[in-house]
């Protein structure tokens, strides 16, 4: 295999399909033949940088931010890195970081145009630490691949995102709280020491400086974070699940309250509301779950398992089998796979004060109560006062004045959080109103990291500290903290009457303004979860680096085509590129049936361009003697996944 | 000049999907790489040629078993096992491998290699329990089965004298009987097995390829519209008016064994002096006490045993054939008649062990069925081959061909025996190991190992 130095892939490995021609901006980049970088051209793979998990309205976004990046590069080493951001300041591009775009909440959308820098590319474990129990990864890596390298030394993570196709990288710049945040604590304490590429190098950050701590929750406002040293630990295999079920939430409040202020704390501990349970019954096809409030706590270790069962036993509460537990916490990892139910989901993640929560928990019924909404609650309970709360619930994307009214709710649901005490969890472009309810501290650390790392102020400009936007900064007012911060304040006060005339919209908008013929293919590509998961181990994604191969790519494709945007050639024979590897498949948390898509979707690509069968069959041939899928293919192309038959016949 | 004897062989195609010894199977967790389609040198793995991104399913007739693509596929998604549909091919001594074996025989007329070591068994019921001497074999691979000195594979059929008698003047003095010399001690049989008019057809396109003779029900002469040449056709009569549907040409009828089988044979005799008669016999113990009358005036005896390679008490072949050839050898009549042997010769190697048993010739029956794809199921009605459609050419085509291997394995056969015609070999049991004789020869000097059956 060609790789250099540092195990990343080479550019001239990758395949060659139709040539498409750079423009603008892209042209000059591109025209600098920067090793390592590949520069987007396609319109088609730059529109996939114009979104994230998160389907904008279309109204909102088109009066309100320049969301089309003028460049999309793609680095693969940390050198290229440095080079594609040297040129965004030369050019005084604004440089907007994304990893595998996993995020609800904007933080890799362009909001002034400029470059999108896609770090997913530098996605190699480059070390294991066995005696020291240290990783050593590129910032674009996944955190499923951080995990399973640790795992054949005996390691894991001792926290990870509820995405574990979402980068090392976009954690840290963006949350830091998850799955093992109670017994793990804060992202911030796993990481040993980070580097970040800027316009002048790469440097390298560790505690106690103070740039380090600032790096996150950053929102990429400090530079681009090419590797990280990680904390992993000892597999435990007395760790385990235990699921509790109360038919009160106060009870279940108060529970929690017990469990995590044990010694050992437990590894995990989260409260799921009827709502979860519901819809986790619809989604694993069986009644696995029964009604009430149910609290899922992991056990560290031997020692805090029988902790657990003995604080059990003394409060006289009985849980649930085993299995139930099993695979609820297995369901932990898969937040987005709710959005096959609507198609589409929405929804608000702020950070509650534990000695409010229960009010918030409270409001937060009521208020969706009002909304007519049906959410499904979460609470991740944490080390520390606060605790992380989510809140769902179903949309339908596919009718977009509903789909507008209930991305509204979302603004309400949050800010009369906000207003109850709760700030918020991740600003992105989204949540930028409720900036001003970020602690004044973290704030002024960053701003001063930023003022040192980055300088001419390239990174990620307009959100964060002022969001601008189009209309001579229209959207900033809308997203500050004066603008719509204060309207929605209002808007949570009135919430009564406002009440009234959200369901009475939502109610006009199901029946009236909903599609009249609903397309098997389009509500496919609206139940996506955009979780990037397939991006991740999608051979085609490997030999070729454009995102239009992967299944989020050709979704995302089959929608453009059902809005009626121009497809071109060259993008539709993108589409046909692909190795029938159903890994993507195998991966996806909305266990959508991709294949028969893929046909669906190339039947109606072929009417329209044709099918270059020449180059379909010159990728498969270039696919079989390329070395990089090779050795994708006997790592097994979906980590973890069972490698055998089982007995499975094949349907032709 | 002198020409060598020669079959004329087509490779000819099974009209039907042949059932494969090996399925392939791949799983639902197949992800496409390619792998197997380069690990199978048969070609069993192959891209599907209208979407090149997907395998096609692999084609299991061309499984050798190897088990490459299972060792080499990444997603442990291949798995090779016996066809449960080539498993219940064929019934008794019509094993499955010998069904098979004999479809590619008829196909390519050459001689089957089941490679990869024998893993069957040793021994087996019938003709199995019997093993020819191969100690010669030293040379056919070096030439071939053409390329050693000549082996003839001719027999004579018909009444020879014990001794001949010539005058002063060397003139022979003996009155020879008629005698039809066969250049393969084999004769096609269709009397006891069903075929259509375009079977029969064929295979009398196979019987004058061969130069052999053709035995067939009287009705089935006319069938062929004088299209066969009659002088190979023997046909089945009952009674001597038949003879005049007989043609002229005939060289020999067959008649069954009944009561007044003396006076039949008699008048037969007296109206075509020139006629061979077979008297078909089944045999069994009231058979023993009779034959030596027929043995002394008959010109063939052929003897019928049931598919199964049995006679009516159950015993095989082998040995009721060496019984009778022993029986005759002692009563000093052997000789002077021609033993043909029927039923149950399901393998090429059948036909020298049929003859080392005491028979001259042999006659094909149910393996001519096989030849055109025949399961051996017994379920005719639902033919899984459809044979009542296969065209003339194609019985013939095939029939010759799987009479062609067989000679050539016989050739193989005779050869490693060291013997250079084929009626040296006629009750040669020095050149065969019968299995309960070196069963008493290993262990009937241990304690309990005598009483071998």
């Amino acid at each position: 295999m060609e790789a250099n130095a540092s195990g990343e892939a080479a550019l001239s490995t990758m395949f060659n399909a139709k040539f498409e021609a750079h423009r603008g901006m892209a042209a000059e980049l591109e025209a600098m033949r920067i090793p390592d970088l590949r520069v987007v051209a396609g319109k088609g793979e730059i529109e996939l940088y114009c979104r994230d998990q998160a389907d904008v309205p279309q109204m909102l976004k088109d009066v309100l931010i320049r969301y089309v990046p003028d460049v999309v590069a793609q680095p693969f080493t940390p050198e290229a890195t440095v080079a594609a951001l040297e040129f965004a300041k030369a050019r005084g591009l604004p440089v907007v970081p994304r990893g595998s775009g996993s995020s609800p909440f904007g933080g890799s959308i362009p909001v002034n145009g400029g470059m999108v820098l896609d770090a997913g590319n530098l996605d190699r474990v480059l070390s294991v630490d066995k005696d020291k129990k240290l990783v050593k990864v590129r910032g674009g890596c996944r955190w499923a691949d951080v995990d399973n390298a640790a795992s054949k030394h005996g390691l894991r993570l001792i926290t990870c995102p509820s995405s574990r196709f979402s980068t090392v990288a976009g954690w840290i710049c963006g949350g830091g709280y998850g799955v093992g945040s109670l017994g793990g604590g804060h992202l911030s304490q796993m990481v040993t020491s980070a580097k970040i590429a800027t316009d002048r190098g790469v440097m390298e950050l560790r505690p106690p400086q103070e740039e380090f701590w600032a790096l996150f929750g950053s929102e990429g406002q400090l530079g681009i974070v090419t590797e990280v040293t990680l904390r992993v630990k000892d597999i435990d295999v007395n760790s385990k699940p235990h699921l509790l079920i109360f038919q009160e939430l106060d009870q279940a409040v108060e529970m929690a309250e017990r469990l995590r202020r044990m010694d050992p704390l437990p590894e995990d501990l989260i409260y799921f509301s009827p709502g979860k349970l519901k819809y986790a019954n619809r989604l694993l096809h069986g009644e696995h779950f029964g009604q009430g409030h149910a609290l899922l706590v992991t056990s560290t270790n031997a020692v805090s398992e029988k902790a657990i069962g003995d604080l059990l036993r003394t409060m006289g509460v009985i849980e649930e089998k085993e299995y139930q537990a099993r695979l609820l916490a297995h369901e932990r990892y898969f937040p987005m796979k709710l959005r096959r139910l609507g198609p589409g989901m929405l929804g608000a993640e702020v950070l509650a004060p534990m000695n409010k929560l229960k009010s918030i928990l409270h409001r937060a019924e009521d208020l969706c109560q009002e909304f007519a909404l049906d959410p499904l609650l979460e609470v991740h309970f944490l080390q520390g006062p606060d605790s992380l709360l989510l809140c769902y619930y179903l949309t339908d994307q596919v009718n977009q004045s509903l789909y507008t009214l209930d991305a509204a709710k979302s603004m309400v649901v949050t800010s009369s959080l906000i207003g109850l005490g709760a700030r918020p969890y991740s600003l992105g472009v989204w949540n930028n109103s409720f900036a001003d309810h970020w602690p004044k501290d973290e704030m002024e650390r960053l701003r001063k990291a930023k003022d040192k790392l980055d300088p001419s102020g390239i990174m990620n400009p307009g959100k964060y500290f002022a969001l601008k936007g189009r209309m001579f900064g229209g959207a900033g007012m809308v997203f500050s903290p004066l603008g719509s911060g204060t309207g929605f304040r209002t808007m949570a006060q009135l919430h009564a009457p406002l009440g009234v005339l959200f369901r009475s919209l939502s109610t006009v908008s199901s029946k009236a303004m909903g599609p009249r013929k609903r397309d098997a293919l389009i509500d496919m590509a609206n139940q996506c979860a955009m979780c990037g998961a397939c991006v991740s181990v999608c051979p085609a994604y490997a030999l070729t680096n454009d995102e239009r191969v992967t299944a989020r790519g050709k979704l995302l494709t089959a929608k453009a085509l059902a809005e009626g945007k121009e497809i071109t050639r060259e993008h539709a024979h993108r589409t046909f590129l692909c190795m029938r590897c159903k890994a993507c498949e195998q991966v996806c948390q909305s266990k959508l049936e991709l294949m028969t898509a893929y046909e669906d979707l190339e039947g109606r690509l072929e009417k329209v361009h044709g099918k270059d069968v020449a180059e379909i069959e010159r990728f498969v041939r270039m696919a079989e003697m390329s070395p990089r899928y090779e050795e994708l293919v006997a790592r097994g192309l979906v980590l973890g996944a069972p490698k055998n038959g089982m007995g499975g016949e094949r349907d032709v | 000049m002198y020409e060598r004897y020669h079959i004329h062989v087509v490779p000819t195609l099974g009209r039907h999907h042949p059932v494969p010894k090996f399925v392939v199977r791949r799983a639902d967790n197949c992800i496409n790489c390619g792998k197997c389609e380069r690990a199978c040198v048969y070609g069993a793995h192959k891209r599907d040629t209208n979407d090149l991104r997907k395998m096609a399913e692999p084609d299991s007739t061309l499984c050798k078993n190897c088990f490459r693509c299972v060792v080499e596929c990444p997603q442990r998604a291949l798995s090779i096992k016996v066809n449960d549909e080539f498993r219940n091919l064929g019934k008794g001594v019509w094993t499955p491998v010998r069904v098979s074996t004999m479809w590619n025989e008829a196909e390519n007329a050459k001689i089957p290699v089941l490679g990869a070591g024998y893993r069957g068994n040793f021994s087996g019921p019938g003709y199995d329990a019997m093993w020819t001497d191969m100690s010669e074999i030293v040379r056919p691979t070096r030439d071939g089965i053409h390329g050693r000195e000549f082996i003839s594979t001719s027999v004579d059929i018909g009444r020879k004298p014990p001794l001949l008698r010539f005058d002063e003047n060397g003139s022979l003095l003996t009155q020879m009987g008629p005698i039809v010399d066969l250049p393969v001690p084999f004769l096609l049989d269709v009397s006891r097995i069903s075929v259509t008019d375009a079977a029969l057809k064929g295979m009398a396109g196979a019987a004058k390829e061969l130069g052999t003779l053709m035995v067939l029900p009287l009705d089935s002469v006319s069938k062929l519209n004088g299209e066969a040449p009659a002088e190979l056709l023997v046909p089945l009569i009952s009674s001597v008016q038949d003879l005049e549907r007989v043609p002229p040409q005939a060289r020999m009828v067959e008649i069954s064994h009944s009561p007044e089988w003396k006076n039949v044979l008699k008048e037969l005799k007296e109206k075509r002096p020139g006629l061979l008669v077979s008297i078909r016999v089944q045999p069994s113990k009231e058979l023993m006490a009779a034959v030596d009358d027929m043995a002394r005036e008959a010109d063939v005896l052929h003897v019928l045993f049931a598919e199964s390679g049995m006679d009516h008490d159950g015993q095989y072949a082998r040995d009721t054939m060496r019984l009778l050839h022993r029986h005759l050898v002692k009563v000093g009549l052997r000789d002077g008649v021609t033993v043909i042997s029927s039923g149950g010769l399901a393998a090429a190697e059948m036909v020298p062990k049929s003859i080392i048993c005491g028979s001259d010739a042999v006659t094909l029956e149910t393996a001519l069925l096989v030849a055109l794809g025949c399961h051996v199921c017994e379920k005719c009605e639902d033919c899984p081959s459809d044979l009542r459609s296969a065209p003339e050419e194609f019985v013939k085509c095939r029939v010759t061909n799987l009479c062609s291997a067989w000679r050539d394995q016989m050739l193989e056969m005779l050869g490693a025996m060291g013997i250079r015609e084929v009626r040296r070999l006629r009750g040669e049991t020095g050149r065969a190991i019968f299995q309960e004789d070196a069963h008493r020869d290993a262990f009937s000097d241990i304690t309990g190992g005598g009483n071998v059956e």
